[in-house]
């Protein structure tokens, strides 16, 4: 890889905003709310860099030093905001499902197109895991392998040819 | 059920992420890991439980596990190589047509915009074209979505072809606000490469984006 996409996909491993899905408040809260909650904290965000930005061009505001440093971290911190609704797609207004596939940019944001697979980045096989999830083994009968597990089949298989048309 | 043991993908049922056990997020990020099982199940005729599948996803690597984030390409062949079917690889930047061509092949899991998925019969009123057998019902949820389509065939009218459909399987039902469990979609062609251009034009994706396999049952 790259030295670019070294440092995306680092980056990517890094979700500043992450830390909230750790927290039993958040989880708790339904998809509707997280969304309006971080819009809010985006839109003040926003309207928070502006200003500052104005008042930084005009040479009204922040005579000393440390004043471009505010304005850098706020900007950041909205850019890492708006990444973590884009991804995670939690702005959509949706109550069951969200997005189970996310974005492949960080780990490969390099791929042109086309059959990529050759092009994959190696996995970190040093990294931890944190506590897997452990198999269902509801119902399962002591002949299974390890993770197998039989599940309630109430839909049976149609064949293409057995359904109407909506149309 | 005990599964088929067949070629014939369509005599194994559909799967869907809401209304099984222990699913992370209660199944609410469990699209991918659906497609995955359905996959395994069709080719190695083993069912997984979709937390085992996002445990064997995620074994390898440290991206994003928060039970509520999906799975990613790397941890979908992660997953897959673990519950032993190694011949799947991922390609980003198709179009239907790829897909026309990889479902000949077998089940291939397609990343789509699922606002623009085709849906059900006088659902989802959005003025698109809907789908032909079953499609959408959740008609909020506009993010980045997996299906995996099954099968293709033509469509014909008094022995006129018209276009090419294609068979998908959604996970996004069974949940108790919709208990539905349709044995798959059918659509066409056209209009999954509409779900699947519009992938990158409304969502975090910059690419249409698709895992496929590489050699038949």
């Amino acid at each position: 890889m790259s030295t670019k996409a070294v440092v995306l996909q680092a980056v990517g491993n890094v979700s500043i905003f992450g830390w909230l899905e750790n927290l039993d408040f958040w989880k708790a809260l339904p998809y509707p709310i997280k969304g309006a909650l971080l819009r809010g904290l985006k839109a003040g965000l926003s309207v928070i860099v502006a200003a500052l930005l104005t008042a930084a061009t005009a040479g009204t505001l922040f005579p000393v030093t440390w004043g471009p440093a505010v304005i850098v971290l706020l900007t950041t911190a909205l850019q890492a905001l708006d990444k973590y609704i884009r991804e995670w797609n939690i702005d959509v207004e949706n109550t069951e499902a969200n997005s189970g596939i996310p974005t492949a940019d960080p780990v490969t944001p390099e791929i042109p197109s086309g059959d990529a697979a050759k092009d994959l980045p190696p996995v970190n096989t040093d990294a931890t895991v944190a506590v897997p999830p452990q198999p269902v083994v509801e119902d399962k009968p002591t002949d299974l392998p390890e993770g197998e597990v039989v599940l309630d089949d109430t839909n049976d298989p149609v064949s293409p040819e057995d359904l109407p048309d909506n149309t | 059920m005990t599964l088929p043991h067949s070629k014939d993908i369509f005599k194994y049922p559909a799967r869907f992420q809401f209304g099984q056990a222990g699913a992370p997020c209660g199944g609410s990020s469990c699209c991918t890991d659906t497609c995955i099982q359905m996959i395994v199940e069709y080719y190695k005729d083993r069912t997984y439980s979709l937390s085992y599948i996002r445990k064997m996803a995620q074994s390898q690597t440290s991206y994003n596990e928060a039970p509520c984030t999906g799975i990613n390409h790397v941890e979908v062949l992660n997953a897959l190589n673990k519950l032993d079917v190694t011949h799947y690889k991922v390609a980003f930047g198709v179009n239907n047509t790829f897909v026309g061509q990889k479902v000949a092949v077998g089940p291939t899991l397609v990343g789509i915009h699922y606002g623009s998925y085709p849906s059900a019969y006088n659902k989802c009123h959005s003025g698109h074209r809907g789908a032909e057998i079953h499609g959408k019902t959740d008609c909020r949820f506009r993010g980045a979505h997996a299906v995996l389509a099954i099968g293709r065939r033509a469509h014909t009218k008094d022995g006129k072809y018209l276009h090419t459909d294609v068979f998908t399987r959604d996970p996004d039902h069974n949940s108790p606000a919709r208990p539905e469990k349709p044995a798959f979609d059918r659509i066409s062609l056209y209009d999954l490469g509409v779900a699947m251009n519009n992938l990158p034009k409304y969502t975090a994706f910059s690419k249409t984006y698709v895992i496929y396999p590489t050699k038949r049952k």
